[in-house]
């Protein structure tokens, strides 16, 4: 290991670090709230309605190939339809197909994971389904999401990697061209792990801030006792 | 005046009749307990009064009027399940206050003081600010009490409200109830608590399979019960 060598990787894989963050956290914006969305509309569908066969079978595909594929698949597929994106909006695109399908269905775990009694005291008091999906299960339901989706998180980011098969030029991507030109991999794989840790490091330490404020609005308090 | 009519309610789970043509009505302020064993559909035909559950056949009108409306009939019609079902991540307050604000579009000053009116009401003056989880069973069912009442109803429905609580819990919230039934409030309580509906219920009801087979007022339901399956049914809960 060569110290020197290594300080010099770092300061040259900051900027596609730079372009993981920015992958990352454009797909995060967009897949967290589209998928968890997607996910409680999900729970209070009937099983044969058109638009939950269609979230069933993303999810269903997301579950069922490999992040790669997926990838390929915007990649390749995507220009046969005569659509030609941006690299980058293909990158986003793809890693938001994957991460959604994921938190589709934590969003739907977490809605329907609600007692029954829950609904019915709202319903009884006379709100609707929607006022008493909006007042009263979704505020439960967001607390029992966030592990979840914390978890998501560092998922998602690790995932970005992949998107060097598709040239874009991310960390990892960077990665590679600098071990394979200089032909030093154990050194470059340590700077480039670190990265990766430091970045899900920094995005949990947010997450976790999330998690206090939502404690902090009561919503933590008393987990046990609607576990009944 | 009739407040309740219910005319040939049926409801049926799969093959299991719960409901097997069931007339009911109840006067202003009049005080019904209904008894029977498990099974016999006593949960089933209050939570058809309040469309909990949509019965398959029958009609039901409350002051005169059919109840087509879902949420407006909900709205004058309060209920109090065993199970509590207070929301977890609101105080005892903001479960009494949130209905009258956000459905009667009362301020949040005024939906406030009539949560604090209601609640020391069921005794729980100084509880308002805890959650739920602080709070006891018991506790908990008289701030589910008040959240109903908070809705200012015209009928309340209690769903076995004291089966879910340990015994000497179960005293606080038949008070409460008796208290309610004594200043006017329509109530229809299903319930084992006989000692409750001698004490309370200006009449009693008994169910078996789906019917109603006996109605009668309390001294002659438990002195004189007018159905032989009663009559067992009284000795198995009472001879204990």
């Amino acid at each position: 290991m060569d110290p020197v060598f290594m300080a010099e990787v770092l300061v040259r894989l900051l900027p596609p670090l730079g372009l993981t963050i920015l992958l990352s956290v454009t797909a995060l914006a967009i897949a967290t709230p589209l998928g968890l969305a997607l996910g409680a509309w999900r729970a209070e569908l009937p099983d044969r309605h058109p638009a939950a066969r269609l979230i069933d079978a993303w999810v269903f595909f997301v579950r069922g190939t490999p992040i790669l594929i997926q990838i390929f698949a915007v990649y390749f597929i995507l220009p046969k339809l005569g659509l030609q994106p941006p690299l980058f909006v293909m990158g986003v695109g793809a890693l938001v197909g994957n991460s959604a399908g994921y938190q589709i269905e934590i969003g739907r775990a977490a809605v329907q994971s609600v007692p029954k009694g829950q609904w019915e005291a709202a319903l009884a008091l006379g709100f609707d389904r929607r006022a008493s999906l909006r007042q009263f299960i979704l505020p439960q339901a967001a607390r029992r999401m966030v592990g979840p989706v914390m978890n998501e998180l560092s998922q998602l980011i690790k995932a970005s990697s992949v998107l060097s098969v598709i040239t874009l030029f991310e960390l990892h991507k960077a990665a590679e061209a600098i071990s394979s030109a200089n032909l030093r991999f154990s050194e470059v794989i340590v700077v480039e792990g670190f990265l990766y840790f430091v970045f899900i490091f920094g995005i949990s330490l947010i997450a976790k801030a999330v998690e206090r404020r939502l404690s902090a609005a009561g919503g933590l308090a008393d987990a046990g006792s609607f576990a009944r | 005046m009739t407040l309740l009519q219910a005319r040939g309610l049926v409801k049926r789970f799969g093959t299991f009749v719960a409901l097997d043509g069931v007339d009911l009505d109840l006067q202003r302020g009049e005080r019904l307990v209904i008894c029977g064993p498990s099974g016999s559909g006593k949960s089933t035909l209050i939570r058809c009064i309040n469309r909990l559950e949509q019965p398959d056949s029958g009609a039901i009108t409350i002051e005169g009027l059919p109840s087509t409306n879902l949420q407006a009939l909900r709205r004058r019609v309060g209920m109090v399940f065993q199970q509590f079902n207070l929301f977890p991540n609101l105080t005892a307050r903001e479960n009494v206050a949130v209905a009258p604000r956000k459905l009667l579009g009362l301020s949040r000053t005024e939906a406030d003081a009539r949560a604090e009116t209601l609640l020391e009401r069921v005794q729980l003056a100084g509880h308002a600010d805890k959650l739920p989880s602080g709070l006891s069973g018991g506790q908990q069912q008289r701030v589910a009490i008040a959240r109903a009442l908070a809705m200012e109803p015209v009928l309340m429905l209690f769903d076995e409200p004291t089966s879910a609580l340990d015994p000497e819990m179960i005293r606080e919230v038949l008070d409460v109830m008796v208290e309610l039934g004594q200043g006017g409030m329509s109530m229809i309580v299903v319930t084992h608590e006989m000692g409750f509906a001698r004490r309370a219920a200006d009449r009693i009801g008994f169910m078996d399979q789906g019917r109603i087979v006996a109605m009668a007022p309390p001294q002659e339901f438990f002195d004189a019960p007018p159905h032989p399956r009663l009559v067992r049914f009284l000795d198995n809960i009472l001879g204990h």
